[in-house]
């Protein structure tokens, strides 16, 4: 066992004026994960901290945080490769509405996700069968299959930070996921949602995005791609 | 057993259908144009560096030069003094066009208020534009020569 010193942002919009840090020592393994920490001060010293979590085994999404200032999701990293002299320092998203401590409001997330028709759009009658696809137009949109909207991305990016209306990484991620899916008849529309003043064109090809993507996707270059598709009209 | 016998066209040769142009169309362009000048200027910016610093030598460099490159205002120019002034003419171009959309992707993350992007637009590309202007044109007209033989005598 370790001892490890939390330092945790703490904001409860009912009771605080503004956010302040709560500092807790627990004693932990190097193998367990932040959010074993963070549950330990939950459970142990501080039920009040508010924080989200669900599956706690890095496919849910819902406990992406800034920790040590980059995004990450608590149960996806060990104790051993966070703590710099003794010290985890953790934050909520940056770019999102703080609810209360590490949870923050979603909404504007999900509404930005739901524009670009995040479903399969073919009104062709598929037959008596399901619509078939080769290996390879499955592997055109793999990597883009794998996002989890834990919002890791679109929460490290500068252009969503300074404008709320930008689409953001994760929404395009998932427009690309479609867009160079075989069956999928709906790119013309989403590729006009995307190619709005508030769309790819907001991307500044600053990498954030792609370092913080718990699931490896190659944000950045997906949303290369997206650009592409919509500066040549085609869809390779 | 099943077979999968996909007969969907590959996506490698899918063409979607027209994007409905309107207003994506210049955020469109600007993208293809920051890339597209971007590739030139540093070609030119390059090709300017290692003339002025490796071909003619840094400790070589006169106003003297200049004036042979460029010729003198009025006077008639040879084609290399013609390129020599469309080679920075351009370049002075693509560079302050580059500038002021950058400039305009910064405010409009800064600016919230649109009357105030407006306004602040609108100023930083007339004084862009004027500044750009008067450098196209001085480069184009080729060198002053009451101008520079004040240059060179100082």
């Amino acid at each position: 066992m370790i001892k490890v010193h939390l330092k945790i942002k703490r904001f409860n919009p009912e009771k605080d004026k503004k956010p302040w840090w709560g500092e807790y020592d627990v004693e932990v393994e190097p193998t367990d994960r932040v959010l074993d920490a963070i549950h330990e001060v939950k459970w142990n010293i501080d039920g009040t901290l508010a924080l989200r979590r669900s599956c706690a085994h890095g496919v849910c999404g819902s406990d992406a945080m800034r920790i040590n200032g980059r995004n990450r999701l608590a149960c996806h990293r060990l104790i051993r490769d966070e703590i710099q002299n003794g010290q985890i320092t953790i934050e909520p998203l940056l770019g999102l509405r703080v609810i209360k401590d590490l949870i923050v409001d979603m909404e504007p997330f999900f509404a930005h996700y739901r524009s670009i028709m995040p479903y399969l759009v073919n009104d062709t009658d598929p037959g008596p069968r399901e619509r078939l696809q080769s290996p390879e137009d499955r592997a055109r949109f793999d990597d883009t299959t794998k996002c989890i909207l834990c919002a890791a991305c679109t929460t490290s990016c500068p252009s969503f930070w300074a404008r709320g209306e930008y689409v953001g990484p994760a929404a395009i991620v998932q427009a690309h996921r479609f867009i160079f899916d075989s069956r999928d008849q709906g790119a013309a529309e989403r590729l006009e949602v995307l190619g709005d003043s508030n769309g790819v064109w907001r991307c500044r090809t600053v990498f954030n995005c792609t370092e913080a993507c718990p699931r490896g996707i190659e944000v950045t270059k997906a949303i290369g791609e997206v650009k592409q598709a919509i500066a040549t009209g085609k869809v390779r | 057993m099943t077979t999968l016998n996909a007969s969907a066209s590959p996506a490698a040769r899918r063409t979607v259908r027209p994007i409905p142009q309107g207003r994506n169309r210049f955020e469109r362009a600007m993208w293809l144009f920051m890339r597209f000048s971007g590739l030139a200027l540093l070609f030119l910016a390059l090709s300017h560096f290692g003339f002025q610093h490796i071909i003619v030598g840094t400790h070589r460099l006169t106003s003297e030069d200049t004036i042979v490159r460029w010729g003198l205002a009025g006077e008639s120019i040879t084609i290399s003094q013609l390129f020599w002034r469309l080679y920075y003419g351009v370049m002075v171009l693509l560079a302050m066009l580059h500038g002021l959309n950058g400039l305009r992707q910064v405010a409009y993350d800064y600016l919230k208020n649109k009357t105030v992007y407006n306004a602040f637009m609108a100023a930083a590309a007339v004084l862009i534009l004027a500044v750009t202007t008067m450098g196209v044109i001085a480069l184009i007209v080729g060198v002053n020569a009451s101008g520079a033989t004040a240059a060179i005598t100082r």
